[in-house]
C-alpha cells in the first residue's frame, strides 16, 4: 500500500477560557472523531497567554484552526460549527463528486 | 365246441401284450422237440393283408395258436390265443388255400398230433404267461411287517428321532451362540446322556496338523483334554490331562484320523491303544470301552471328540459312531466359525489399535503445528512491536528534524531527511500488512460490524489517493449507482476500506501516466459491488491464477518498477472472505484490468454490541487514541508530538495548561503527558484533579521530571502519576513507556494470544 495514513499537524487558537473557545474545542474533538481518517497532531493555543504563538503566525481573531501540515497551510477563522467548511479546510473533504467525472 | 370255449381266449390286447405273447410261444417253440413247428406270417411265401400277424406253434404234444388282426386305428389287435386244436387246424388250412406253395405250412399240418396239449407243457406256458403279464403294481412294496418287530422298529424311530433332536440342537446352538465353550460344554454333555456313557471329552490339539504336515519328521503331536462330561462326580477327571510323550511320531492312528475315521476300541484290555503311557492314563480314567472321533476343522486334526464307558467293555454300534461323526462334523463347523470370528475380532481390535495410534500421532502433529503457528504468531507479534518502536523514532525524529527550527536545511539535507522519512513511513506499514495477514490468515480477526455509508468511504478513499493519482498523471473517475436512502450497510467499515484502498493504490499503481482508473459502485439487493477498473499492464490469463497467492508478485521484473511486499491481494481476497464476500478479475494483458469485489450485507446476529470507536487498535488506518500533552516548551513538544503521531496517536497539545481540565472532558484522552520539569502547584493540582475527575475511566498519567531525585519521584507518583521519565526525553524511551502504559505492547513473548488482544 503506498502511504495512506497522513500526519496532520493542526493549530488551534483560542482566547481564554471563553465559551466560545470551549465549544471550538469540541466540535473540532467531535469532527476530528467521525471524520478523520489519518494521526493528527493539534496544538491548542491560548493567545492570552502566548500572545508571541499568534503573532507569528498572524492570528487575527479566535477561534482560529491552522492546518500546518500537509501543505497548503489552511485556515479556518470561526467557531467550526459549519462541519462541511472545516472539513473542505483540513482536505478532509473534497468538492461534490460528479458521475465518470474526473476528480 | 363247449370245450374251445375253456381253451380260447378271444380279446382285444395291447400290441406290447401280444408281442410278449408271441416271444413267449416262440420261447416255448425252442423248448419243444425238434418235429415242432413254429410258424409266423413272415415264413408265408407272400405277406398276407397287413393286419393279420400270427404265431402257430405245433408240436405232437403242445400246439397253440396266436393271430390278431388290426383294425389301423387303434394300437390294440383283436386277438385270439387257442390251444385248441380244430381251431389251429381250421387256421392252417385256410392259410394253406390261400398259399398253396408253402412248404413249412405243409410242414406245420404234417406236424400237428391229434391229442390235447400236454398238461405239464401247458402249465409251464401257463406260469410262464403269468410270469410275464404281472405288472410291477402287482408286486407289493414290502411285505407286510410281522407283528412281533413293531416293538423294535419303535426303538429304533425313537432313537433316529432323538438322535435327530440331539443334532439339532448342537446346530441350533451353534446359530445362536459365538461362545464356543458353552456349545463344546452342551454339545458333550448331550452326547453323553444319549450314548449313555460314562464320559464325554473333547482332546484338543495344540498344533492343527494337516495331511501334508505327515510327511514332516518333526511334526509334534500335542494337546489336552480341555472340555469333559462326567456321568458322575465320583469318576476320576481327565480335564486338563496333558500328554507328555504319548503321541508318538508318526502315530499309526493319526492317518486315519486325518481323513476322518474314528477308532473305536470295545475294551482296551484286548489291546488298540498303542501307547503305553495312554494306555496307563485310561486305566487310571477306568476306561475300559472308548470311541474317538476325530474333529476335522478345514482338513486340518483339530482335536476329538472322545466316549469313554468306564468299568465295562462296550461295542460300539454302528449308528452310535454315525452319531459321534456328525456331531464332530457340526463341532468343526462351530470351531471353525468361531475361530473367524477371533480372527474378526482380532483384526477389529487392530484396527482401532491403529486408528487410536494414528489419531493420537495426529493429535501431536496438530498440537506440534498449533504450537508453531502461536509461536509464529508470537513471534511476529512481538518482533512487528520491536521493529515499529525504532522505526518510529527514526519517522518521528526526520519529521522533527524536517521542522527543525534552529537554522535552515539545505535543500539536499531536507531531500534526504523526507526520504527517510518516508522509507520510515512505508516500511511502518509493509510491517502492518504483514501483522494484518498473518493475523487474518490466524483465523484471528473477527469482524467489528457498523453500520456505515458506503458512498462517504468510497470517497474517503479516493480522497486518499487523489495525491498519488495526480503525482502518477492519472484520472481517478467515479460511478457511483447507490440511492440515497439505500446508502446504509452493515459490515466492518475498517476492513471494506481496506479492501477498496488496496484494489485502488493497486489500480494506480500499475497504471502508467496518463492511465485512468474507474471505481464502480453499485447495490445488486443484499450486496453491495465494488468494481475498479484501470487502463493498466493487465494481467495475463495464466498469471490470474496466481493473483491472490500471498508474496506473489506476478513478473519478478515488475520488482524493478513496482515496489510491494506481494501481499496486497492475498489479504484482500482474505478481508473479503471475511465478509462472505466474493472477489474476480477479468484483464487483459496490456489494456487493463478490472477487479470485482461482492460484498454481503452482514448478518444482524453478527454486530458488535457497542459501536463504539475501538481504541487500542493498532491497524493501519485506525488511530490507537488521543493522547493530551501539556507542554509549554515548543521543541520537546514537537518531538514528543511527531514520536507520537509516528506511532500512530492523535495529539492534541496544550501549550498552556490552565483550560487542560476542561479540555480532557471533551477530548478523553487515553492519557496525559505532563512536563514537571519545573513543578508549578498548578500542574501538580492539575495532576491530582485529572486523577479525581477520571476516577471512571482512569487515563494514564506519564510525567517529565527535570533531574531525577528519587524522593521526588516518589513525590510525583504521590500526586498520582503512573510514569516518571527525566528530561530530556529520549524517543525510544517515550513510544516504550506510553506503549507499556497502554498495555499495547506484547509484554512477554508467547504470552496466549497476544496478537488477540493488540487487535480488540
Amino acid at each position: 500500500m503506498c502511504a495512506l495514513r497522513k500526519t496532520y499537524v493542526l493549530k488551534l487558537y483560542v482566547a481564554g477560557n471563553t465559551p466560545n473557545s470551549v465549544r471550538a474545542l469540541k466540535t473540532l474533538n467531535d469532527i476530528l472523531e467521525r471524520e478523520f481518517q489519518g494521526v493528527y497532531a493539534l496544538k491548542v493555543i491560548d493567545v492570552l497567554k502566548n500572545p508571541q504563538l499568534a503573532e507569528e503566525d498572524k492570528i487575527l481573531a479566535t477561534p482560529t484552526l491552522s492546518k500546518v501540515l500537509p501543505p497548503p497551510v489552511r485556515k479556518i477563522i470561526g467557531d467550526l460549527s459549519d462541519r462541511e467548511r472545516v472539513l473542505i479546510g483540513l482536505d478532509l473533504l473534497f468538492e461534490e463528486l460528479s458521475e465518470e467525472n474526473a476528480l | 365246441m363247449s370245450s374251445s370255449a375253456v381253451t380260447t381266449l378271444v380279446r382285444p390286447l395291447s400290441i406290447s401284450t401280444f408281442e410278449t405273447l408271441r416271444s413267449l410261444l416262440a420261447q416255448t417253440a425252442q423248448d419243444l422237440p425238434r418235429a415242432s413247428v413254429h410258424l409266423t406270417e413272415t415264413d408265408l411265401p407272400v405277406r398276407p393283408p397287413s393286419p393279420l400277424v400270427f404265431t402257430v406253434v405245433v408240436s405232437k404234444r403242445f400246439s397253440a395258436l396266436l393271430h390278431g388282426t388290426s383294425d389301423g386305428v387303434n394300437p390294440t389287435l383283436q386277438a385270439t390265443l387257442t390251444f385248441e386244436l380244430q381251431h389251429i387246424h381250421d387256421f392252417l388250412d385256410s392259410l394253406a388255400a390261400q398259399y398253396p406253395e408253402s412248404p413249412k405250412l405243409d410242414q406245420a399240418l404234417g406236424a400237428m398230433g391229434n391229442r390235447a396239449n400236454d398238461t405239464h407243457l401247458q402249465s409251464q406256458i401257463t406260469l410262464r404267461l403269468v410270469e410275464l403279464l404281472a405288472t410291477p403294481s402287482d408286486v407289493p412294496e414290502a411285505l407286510p411287517t410281522p407283528a412281533s418287530c413293531q416293538p423294535m422298529v419303535d426303538a429304533a424311530l425313537h432313537e433316529q428321532i432323538a438322535q435327530e433332536h440331539l443334532l439339532n440342537q448342537v446346530t441350533t446352538q451353534i446359530r445362536q451362540s459365538l461362545d464356543l465353550s458353552l456349545i463344546l460344554n452342551t454339545a458333550i454333555e448331550q452326547a453323553r446322556i444319549f450314548l449313555e456313557v460314562d464320559r464325554v471329552v473333547i482332546y484338543q490339539l495344540l498344533d492343527t496338523p494337516a495331511e501334508t504336515d505327515l510327511d514332516a519328521h518333526d511334526t509334534q503331536v500335542m494337546g489336552s483334554v480341555t472340555y469333559e462330561s462326567l456321568t458322575s462326580p465320583d469318576l476320576p477327571s481327565s480335564l486338563h490331562y496333558q500328554e507328555q510323550r504319548c503321541w508318538q511320531q508318526n502315530h499309526p492312528c493319526l492317518q486315519k484320523y486325518l481323513q476322518g475315521k474314528p477308532l473305536a476300541i470295545a475294551d482296551i484290555e484286548q489291546g488298540g491303544v498303542h501307547s503305553q503311557c495312554l494306555f496307563n492314563f485310561l486305566k487310571a480314567m477306568q476306561v475300559r470301552a472308548q470311541l474317538i472321533m476325530p474333529i476335522l476343522v478345514q482338513s486340518r486334526l483339530w482335536g476329538f471328540l472322545i466316549a469313554h464307558q468306564c468299568a465295562i467293555p462296550r461295542t460300539w454300534q454302528d449308528r452310535e459312531q454315525h452319531l459321534m461323526e456328525h456331531i464332530a462334523e457340526h463341532l468343526a463347523i462351530a470351531i471353525y466359525q468361531s475361530q473367524l470370528y477371533q480372527q474378526l475380532q482380532q483384526q477389529k481390535q487392530t484396527l482401532e489399535d491403529q486408528v487410536m495410534q494414528r489419531t493420537q500421532e495426529l493429535q501431536s502433529a496438530l498440537l506440534v503445528t498449533q504450537s508453531a503457528h502461536r509461536a509464529k504468531s508470537d513471534f511476529l507479534a512481538t518482533m512487528s512491536h520491536e521493529l515499529k518502536t525504532p522505526l518510529t523514532c527514526v519517522i518521528g525524529m526526520s519529521a522533527t528534524l524536517l521542522r527543525w527550527s534552529l537554522g535552515p536545511l539545505t535543500e539536499k539535507q531536507r531531500s534526504y531527511l523526507q526520504t527517510i522519512h518516508d522509507s520510515g513511513e512505508h516500511l511502518l506499514e509493509l510491517i502492518n500488512d504483514i501483522l494484518e495477514f498473518s493475523h487474518a490468515e490466524a483465523g484471528k480477526a473477527t469482524l467489528n460490524l457498523v453500520e456505515f455509508s458506503i458512498l462517504s468511504l468510497a470517497k474517503q478513499c479516493l480522497q486518499m489517493l487523489r495525491d498519488k493519482a495526480l503525482a502518477n498523471q492519472i484520472t481517478l473517475k467515479t460511478s457511483f449507482d447507490i440511492p440515497a436512502q439505500r446508502d446504509r450497510f452493515l459490515a466492518d467499515p475498517r476492513r471494506v476500506k481496506q479492501i477498496l484502498l488496496n484494489l485502488l493504490s493497486n489500480a494506480v499503481k500499475f497504471t502508467p501516466p496518463g492511465g485512468q482508473v474507474t471505481l464502480r459502485l453499485w447495490m445488486e439487493s443484499h450486496t453491495v459491488v465494488f468494481q475498479v477498473e484501470d487502463t493498466g499492464i493487465g494481467i495475463s490469463t495464466s498469471q490470474q491464477s496466481l493473483l491472490f497467492q500471498r508474496f506473489q508478485q506476478l513478473d519478478s521484473s515488475y520488482r524493478r518498477n513496482y515496489e510491494g511486499t506481494g501481499l496486497g491481494l492475498a489479504l484482500t481476497k482474505q478481508l473479503v472472505e471475511l465478509h462472505q464476500g466474493w472477489i474476480e478479475v477479468t484483464s487483459e494483458e496490456g489494456k487493463g484490468s478490472i477487479f470485482t469485489v461482492k460484498i454481503p450485507h452482514q448478518a444482524r446476529s453478527e454486530v458488535a454490541p457497542s459501536s463504539l470507536p475501538v481504541l487500542a487498535s493498532t491497524g493501519t488506518l485506525q488511530s490507537a487514541g488521543r493522547i493530551m500533552l501539556v507542554e509549554d516548551e515548543e521543541e520537546s513538544a514537537s518531538m514528543v508530538c511527531d514520536m507520537l503521531t509516528a506511532a500512530g496517536y492523535h495529539v492534541v497539545w496544550l501549550v498552556d495548561g490552565a483550560a487542560a481540565l476542561e479540555q480532557i472532558r471533551f477530548v478523553q484522552p487515553i492519557a496525559m503527558i505532563v512536563n514537571l520539569e519545573t513543578p508549578h502547584i498548578a500542574q501538580l493540582n492539575l495532576v491530582q484533579r485529572v486523577r479525581s475527575q477520571t476516577e471512571r475511566r482512569p487515563i494514564k498519567i506519564l510525567a517529565f521530571a527535570g533531574v531525577v531525585v528519587e524522593s521526588e519521584d516518589c513525590a510525583l507518583m504521590d500526586w498520582g502519576a503512573d510514569a516518571i521519565l527525566p528530561k530530556p526525553v529520549r524517543p525510544e524511551d517515550l513510544i516504550y513507556t506510553i506503549e507499556a502504559l497502554l498495555g499495547n505492547r506484547a509484554r512477554k513473548p508467547l504470552e496466549a494470544d497476544s496478537l488477540g488482544t493488540l487487535e480488540r
